[in-house]
């Protein structure tokens, strides 16, 4: 159908661009802000041109920041020998919510994978080996535990191991507040398998 | 486990179908072509999400429609009810829910439902190429080791990248040597560990088989080897074998841009008195040893899951009234509940089953009802 607004039909087309939203979601959303307040929308559209005008990835570490370079590498209060690897900057964000680690961190931008046209080359490691100099005692290996980020963390240890820096690899196991009886057969598996001396 | 009952929505040539099953046999009758082996292939569908008939999801769907649904309700040997539902949207995936929670991993869902089909295409197990026979082995492992499963789905991913690779250094794009070197460490431990456990598989597997199919062929001895491009001594060998192979094949893999060996390359070699079945089998022992897989694929899974497996028989008769005769079983009462296609409805009268009570349906163009006896 078409709508009376030109400009009605330019932003339902421009929202239902977005992952997630098809054409009827993005109507909805076009006249829920038609009845709102003006400034509330200004606000809306400020923060969205925000993403793309004021938030840059840091030189450093490659994570997303809005000051060069960023907060975490710049702070004074975070252990400057631990480096810990991670494939995208939203892991960043969930490994900063367990308020564990107080290293440092260096964001890769993805996982080793040919089929997607991804090689080390495409990837922040040589920043990362640049990086690796006197103040690095170790490194965490947080890649994703499944096959491409499994290899990756292979192909990072393969490359680190000359430097001889202690090197470690984030355990996989049993979820908690689960019962064993519920975990599935392969998480107990890899369970057993990265048990620990007590 | 038997399955309670089914429901068809747009699938194959049933706009709408449904059927209660009985726990004992279910015979599916009619003339050919009018959708008896679809009921058969929805049933394995919700089992191990997937066709018996190797067609793809598309296929599936019942002439301009864009949705299918399966719904079938099954009722474990520990009594808990299970519902499935798989729904099917064009252009999409397969959503699989089961007691309406949504699964999105296949781990999830094979093996809890036991299953084994013996239709006309299964012949291509002892006669056709070596991927009919990974095939069978894969579909019945899956079905009793979920890290099986895992291992499975981690070397074939590990594969396609490392063959992706391969063809970029063969079109010399890059020559990335750092990083094949770890798709190819972690192709030797999935791959190993798929090995293994196919071999001690297959050590047990050949006597369970031989032992029926000498119900067959008194005087005949049947062995189930695999042929593997990969040399195999014992377990802890294994990874370097698997090491030694590749570095055989180095420059024909850069040639080829592709994988040379690994258990991807494996077959099964099927042998009575020596002989090699798959090339020189005659009809009559490809018979023989088709039923008698399939009564040793029953029994093993059965035996490993400690559920009865759901039976399905695609215009097989003839072989149901063989496995009764000279199977393991007592009787058919010990193949717990079966399922079966025929073109007529008189295939069991007379015969030893007044035991079990049979379940009729009638199919005719896409329609299906039961039909008291």
């Amino acid at each position: 159908m078409q709508y009376s607004s030109v400009s009605m039909e330019k932003a339902i087309s421009e929202f239902s661009k977005l992952p997630g939203i098809g054409r009827k979601s993005a109507q909805r959303l076009v006249f829920y802000l038609l009845k709102t307040q003006p400034h509330e929308v200004r606000s809306l559209a400020e923060a969205i041109i925000a993403i793309k005008e004021k938030i840059i990835f840091c030189t450093v570490c490659f994570n997303i920041t809005e000051t060069e370079p960023c907060k975490i590498c710049t702070s004074e209060t975070r252990d400057r020998s631990v480096i810990c690897i991670v494939e995208e900057a939203n892991d960043v964000l969930a490994i900063e919510k367990t308020t564990k680690f107080k290293g440092l961190y260096h964001v890769l931008g993805g996982a080793l994978s040919p089929l997607e046209g991804v090689g080390p080359d495409d990837l922040h490691i040589r920043e990362l080996l640049t990086r690796l100099n006197g103040t690095t005692t170790e490194v965490i290996l947080a890649t994703n535990p499944n096959t491409e980020g499994e290899a990756t963390a292979l192909y990072l240890e393969k490359l680190i191991k000359p430097l001889s820096l202690k090197m470690t690899r984030i355990a996989r196991g049993l979820p908690v507040g689960g019962a064993l009886e519920y975990a599935d057969e392969i998480t107990l598996t890899r369970a057993l398998e990265g048990r620990m001396v007590i | 486990m038997i399955i309670k009952n089914i429901s068809l929505l747009n699938y194959r040539n049933y706009e709408t179908a449904e059927v209660n099953f009985s726990q004992n046999i279910n015979l599916i009758y009619g003339l050919n072509a009018h959708g008896k082996t679809n009921f058969l292939e929805a049933i394995f569908l919700l089992c191990l999400s997937r066709s018996f008939r190797q067609s793809k999801n598309s296929e599936l769907l019942n002439k301009e429609a864009n949705t299918f649904t399966i719904n079938g309700t099954f009722i474990k040997d520990n009594e808990s009810e299970k519902k499935i539902v798989v729904h099917y949207i064009r252009d999409g995936k397969k959503e699989i829910s089961i007691n309406k929670k949504k699964i999105n991993s296949h781990s999830k869902i094979i093996g809890h439902f036991p299953i084994v089909i013996m239709a006309p295409d299964e012949f291509r197990i002892t006669s056709g190429g070596p991927s009919e026979r990974r095939r069978f082995l894969d579909i019945l492992l899956s079905q009793v080791s979920l890290t099986y499963l895992a291992d499975l789905q981690e070397y074939n991913r590990i594969l396609k990248q490392r063959n992706m690779l391969l063809k970029n250094i063969r079109d010399s794009k890059f020559a990335d040597e750092a990083s094949l070197e770890v798709w190819t460490e972690g192709l030797i431990k999935a791959g190993s560990r798929i090995i293994n456990f196919r071999l001690k598989f297959i050590q047990s597997f050949s006597k369970i088989l031989n032992s029926i199919f000498k119900r067959f062929e008194k005087n005949g001895d049947t062995q189930l080897t695999i042929e593997s491009t990969i040399q195999q001594k014992n377990e802890e060998m294994t990874e370097d074998s698997f090491r030694d192979a590749l570095l055989s094949f180095r420059k024909k893999e850069r040639i080829l841009g592709t994988t040379y060996v690994g258990p991807h390359r494996d077959d099964l070699l099927f042998t009575i008195d020596g002989m090699d079945v798959r090339k020189y089998g005659s009809r009559g022992q490809h018979k023989s040893l088709l039923i008698s897989l399939k009564i040793a694929e029953y029994n093993y899974l059965y035996q490993q899951k400690e559920e009865q497996p759901l039976l399905l028989l695609d215009d097989c008769y003839s072989e149901l009234d063989e496995m009764r005769e000279k199977s393991a079983f007592e009787s058919v009462q010990g193949l717990g509940q079966i399922i079966l296609t025929s073109p007529r409805k008189n295939i069991l009268e007379n015969k030893d089953y007044s035991h079990r009570d049979v379940n009729y349906y009638f199919v005719k163009q896409g329609t299906i009802e039961q039909i008291e006896n």
